[in-house]
């Protein structure tokens, strides 16, 4: 069998905010940019500059899957990890983002999962 | 003092291997032997059905007919070596016995291969205590720091009265090590019903508990759909990536672009052409080889009997269960990021893909400690 290289790692995130504080509702734009300015804080522009691709959406259970380069995986593990809050037309809103599955392969965000206890 | 690396944070290892066969080619035996039947415990399976609306009645009964299993609570391992089961199970037959509820990176595991080892990942007091021979872990990441693996060999060598089997058999009974686990028995004698393994634990006082497999499904409907062609032996094994990723989008619910959008940059694999629906089934229960080969060969007759035009192709993943403390081949497995030990086949009408996915296989341990005596 010949080995394939992963050119991505795939993440299931499931996010907690308020929706009354936020000012439109949570849309899939939104949640990059809620994303993205969370990497620029903790890495800054370059590692932020990084696809990050946004494939599903849930509004109802708040559950994202990203897509992100395997070099940047890390960084942006990291920087949602460590994410509490997010700055938006000068007010700051509370955010906390969850990775409860991360794999180099897509179908297996599909699989068993691991109860967090 | 070399300078440390403060700006490259490289991504846990994890492997993807891939291979194609038509379904004449002589190596497609050795690779499915590979893939599906040294892959003993499984938990998970999902098909997708490009282009029809719901699963035909002979995949739903193969996942549903005769795949029940057993839960059987607190388990003493010392159970697995008396003479009555040796000769009754081990010997008579494939015995799949895996713990759980317990946590690969936390708990102590055992498992009890159709090979007849039986496999135990302890922490350092429950395995100072068993005075067995083990071997310390390749993958200890987190608390506690030292874990060994034990293997036993119940098959080979395990008399009865010998010295060895006294030894082990001291050792399991005076370390109380109990586990919940899942067991499935397959004899080699057809009219031996398999569900015997579960009355003589129901004798024997455990309790036991039968486990149905359960059977869900969804559809996605019109959505485009990439065309395999017949494949040359100098393939792109991008387009290979393409297509699980495709098969990923497509199991989990997520259609695809033509064109790409500001938030997702990730397109349909091409050629292509849109088709009304796509059906995913997903089953989850206790999956032994022997299923997924039957599954295989059901769903190839399936492509076989209906029309290209109405389903071209069908994806099969088989996923391992991700606190099983073995995976391929008696291989460690280990739970860092993820417990990723699964195989994707891809079935057309002339050809095959085999996709297997393992997680890091050089040791990682985030506390250096060499292999020696204590």
């Amino acid at each position: 069998m010949k080995e394939l290289e992963c050119r991505n790692w795939y993440m299931r995130v499931v996010m907690e905010y308020d929706q009354k504080i936020l000012p439109c509702s949570m849309t899939a734009s939104l949640v990059k940019f809620f994303m993205k300015s969370a990497i620029t804080t903790l890495f800054g522009e370059i590692s932020s500059a990084f696809p990050l691709d946004i494939l599903k959406f849930d509004e109802e259970s708040k559950e994202v899957i990203i897509r992100v380069p395997k070099d940047n995986y890390a960084k942006v593990r990291a920087a949602l990890t460590l994410c509490s809050a997010t700055m938006l037309e000068g007010a700051i809103i509370p955010i906390i983002y969850t990775v409860e599955q991360a794999s180099s392969c897509l179908i297996s965000l599909d699989g068993p999962q691991k109860q967090l206890a | 003092m070399f300078e440390p690396n403060v700006t490259e944070f490289p991504a846990p290892e994890s492997h993807v291997e891939f291979s194609y066969h038509s379904w004449d080619d002589p190596k497609l035996e050795s690779t499915f032997r590979q893939l599906i039947d040294e892959h003993p415990f499984n938990r998970k399976i999902g098909i997708l059905l490009p282009g029809l609306s719901e699963s035909p009645k002979e995949i739903k009964k193969i996942l549903v007919d005769d795949t029940d299993y057993y839960h059987i609570s607190e388990l003493p391992l010392s159970v697995f070596c008396t003479p009555v089961f040796l000769e009754a199970f081990l010997q008579s037959g494939k015995v799949y016995a895996i713990s759980c509820d317990a946590r690969l990176d936390l708990d102590n595991v055992a498992a009890l291969t159709p090979d007849g080892w039986l496999i135990l990942l302890l922490d350092k007091f429950s395995y100072q205590e068993l005075q067995l021979d083990g071997k310390l872990s390749a993958h200890i990441l987190r608390r506690p720091k030292e874990r060994y693996v034990v293997k036993v060999n119940l098959k080979e060598n395990f008399i009865p009265g010998k010295p060895y089997y006294k030894k082990v058999v001291r050792a399991l009974s005076y370390v109380q090590l109990k586990f919940n686990f899942w067991i499935s028995w397959v004899p080699n004698d057809a009219e031996v019903c398999p569900s015997s393994i579960a009355k003589y634990f129901d004798d024997e006082g455990y309790h036991v508990a039968v486990r149905r497999t359960s059977l869900s499904s969804s559809i996605i409907l019109n959505a485009y759909v990439p065309v395999i062609e017949k494949e040359t032996s100098d393939m792109d094994l991008y387009k290979a990536e393409d297509i699980l990723e495709y098969i990923g989008c497509s199991s989990l619910g997520i259609k695809l672009t033509e064109e790409g959008t500001s938030v997702c940059d990730v397109l349909n694999p091409k050629p292509n052409r849109i088709m009304k629906s796509i059906c995913t089934v997903r089953s989850v229960g206790f999956f032994i080889p022997s299923q997924s080969r039957e599954l295989i060969q059901q769903i190839r007759s399936v492509l076989e009997e209906t029309d290209e035009e109405v389903l071209p192709w069908a994806a099969v993943t088989v996923y391992g269960h991700i606190d099983s403390v073995v995976t391929w081949n008696l291989m460690e497995n280990s739970y860092s990021v993820n417990g990723d030990n699964f195989y994707t086949i891809l079935i057309t009408r002339n050809q095959v893909w085999c996709y297997k996915v393992s997680g890091p296989r050089k040791p990682c341990r985030f506390f250096a400690k060499c292999n020696k005596r204590i």
